[in-house]
């Protein structure tokens, strides 16, 4: 094992608290691999590895005063991004209320606050929000008035009827006078995703939660811990930070085990979970309380994706494959699987038609055998110029 | 010589640092060890020779570098809209 993943592996046990006696660090931080540094960032551990830069020390892994600097320097810019979205939130909470506009908002700085030691050590670069389609205009003009514009992303080539039918999220940015991004859900997952939630069981699963005096609503813990899971798969699972919420959510008191159980088995989610549970066990020595009493530790491994396929930070296969392969994995029972399967490579013509002619292109049958045969192809020759993000 | 705080300013102190959030700019800067221990002083109605005798005491800086290093200090707040004359 690599000094950088020794030092990544030391970082969840000591989050667990359960020692790591596997390989020992032979020295310096640096090996053959990706940077370390680089790969505290690309996981967003940096400012972890800098909380608990003591106990690392005592285990075994330092740090050189260099990258402690720099560690220390990523800390501090993840607190004045946790003081410039905090600020912006309770800014953004008033101008919603004004416009009796429910929203609930999750991830990043809820979990930030939620279960982190401290709000900084949880990076994050957007605050997400989900509203219901009926306020998307509503939601827009505000924030357009308040200096935003729509990113100029993937889903803006598509016009607004299409964005909302596969409920892609929309993402804002301001760049004056602080950057600041904020992404709309309609929806706890695109329509074009294998598990599909509901979500009014999220509006329903709600609670407050408290922002300098603002009271501003979130999820449940159980659907906290759901939603991380999910989120978690839908980024192919590849940063360390994703494992980290949903141990910690998972991890914490006040979650209702039976409840979220309950939740996993209504959007089939067990399977994944099982996926998740023996990664998990992997890198943190033990199960978080909340699966305790259900999964057993120390079963089975995923040759696919497991733990050291994770540290690593590198996706085994293109972006293309893994939106096929992975749900191969995770999804429960073979019909499920076939059918997904056959939806991603034999979708509805209109879809095609939505996403790849337009809708004066004619409905040819020809035009969509052609179409969906490149894409195979593309598909089988792992041709494919997308990039990883999340 | 007085100053304080201008309004809306956020400040966050960290391991001996700190974080300075100007939320009318959005530009935030980060204070060294002295400016973390100057930046309360100048809100408790201390003057730059008070500031000057305080960061004397706590560092081993003599009186004539601390008294530069402040003074250069207050102007940057001064130029960056964290602070006004009181």
């Amino acid at each position: 094992m690599t000094n950088s993943k020794v030092t990544l592996l030391t970082l969840c046990r000591i989050i667990s608290g359960i020692p790591f006696s596997g390989n020992k660090h032979s020295g310096s931080v640096e090996d053959a691999g990706r940077p370390l540094q680089d790969l505290l960032q690309y996981h967003q551990v940096a400012a972890l590895a800098y909380y608990y830069r003591k106990d690392l020390a005592a285990a075994g892994v330092g740090f050189t005063p260099e990258q402690l600097g720099q560690l220390k320097s990523y800390t501090l810019l993840n607190i004045s991004r946790v003081m410039v979205y905090e600020h912006y939130l309770k800014h953004l909470d008033d101008l919603l209320q004004t416009q009796a506009v429910d929203y609930r908002l999750f991830k990043g700085i809820v979990t930030a606050r939620s279960v982190y030691p401290e709000d900084y050590l949880r990076a994050f670069g957007d605050a997400d929000i989900l509203i219901r389609p009926e306020s998307l205009r509503t939601v827009e003009a505000l924030l357009e008035k308040d200096g935003f514009t729509h990113a100029d992303d993937l889903y803006r080539v598509f016009p607004d009827e299409i964005i909302q039918k596969y409920s892609f999220a929309q993402h804002f940015i301001r760049s004056s006078p602080n950057n600041v991004a904020v992404d709309l859900h309609l929806n706890m997952s695109g329509r074009l995703h294998p598990f599909q939630f509901d979500s009014d069981d999220f509006w329903n699963g709600s609670k407050s939660f408290q922002l300098d005096g603002h009271e501003l609503k979130t999820f449940d813990p159980e659907h906290q811990a759901v939603y991380a899971i999910y989120h978690a798969f839908k980024h192919y699972f590849f940063k360390l930070i994703w494992f980290i919420d949903a141990f910690l959510l998972l991890d914490r008191a006040d979650l209702d085990r039976s409840k979220f159980q309950a939740l996993i088995q209504k959007y089939k989610l067990s399977k994944l979970l099982n996926y998740y549970v023996i990664i998990t066990d992997e890198l943190f020595g033990r199960l978080p309380v909340g699966l305790a009493d259900t999964h057993r530790s120390g079963r089975g491994r995923n040759s696919l994706i497991n733990s050291s396929t994770v540290l690593s930070g590198f996706l085994p296969y293109s972006p293309s494959r893994a939106r096929l392969l992975l749900p191969m994995y995770y999804l429960k029972g073979p019909c499920t699987r076939f059918g997904f399967l056959w939806r991603q490579l034999f979708p509805p013509m209109e879809t095609v038609r939505d996403f790849y002619v337009g809708k004066n292109a004619g409905k040819g049958f020809l035009k969509y055998v052609k179409l969906r045969g490149k894409a195979i192809a593309d598909l089988c020759l792992n041709k494919t110029k997308e990039e990883y993000s999340n | 010589m007085k100053y304080v705080h201008c309004d809306n300013i956020d400040w966050k102190e960290f391991d001996n640092e700190s974080v300075l959030l100007n939320l009318s700019t959005g530009y935030y800067f980060r204070l060294n060890q002295v400016g973390t221990f100057v930046w309360p002083l100048i809100n408790e109605d201390h003057n730059i020779g008070d500031m000057v005798d305080q960061v004397v005491a706590k560092f081993e800086v003599s009186q004539r570098q601390a008294k530069s290093d402040i003074h250069d200090f207050i102007e940057q707040l001064l130029t960056e809209q964290l602070i006004n004359k009181a």
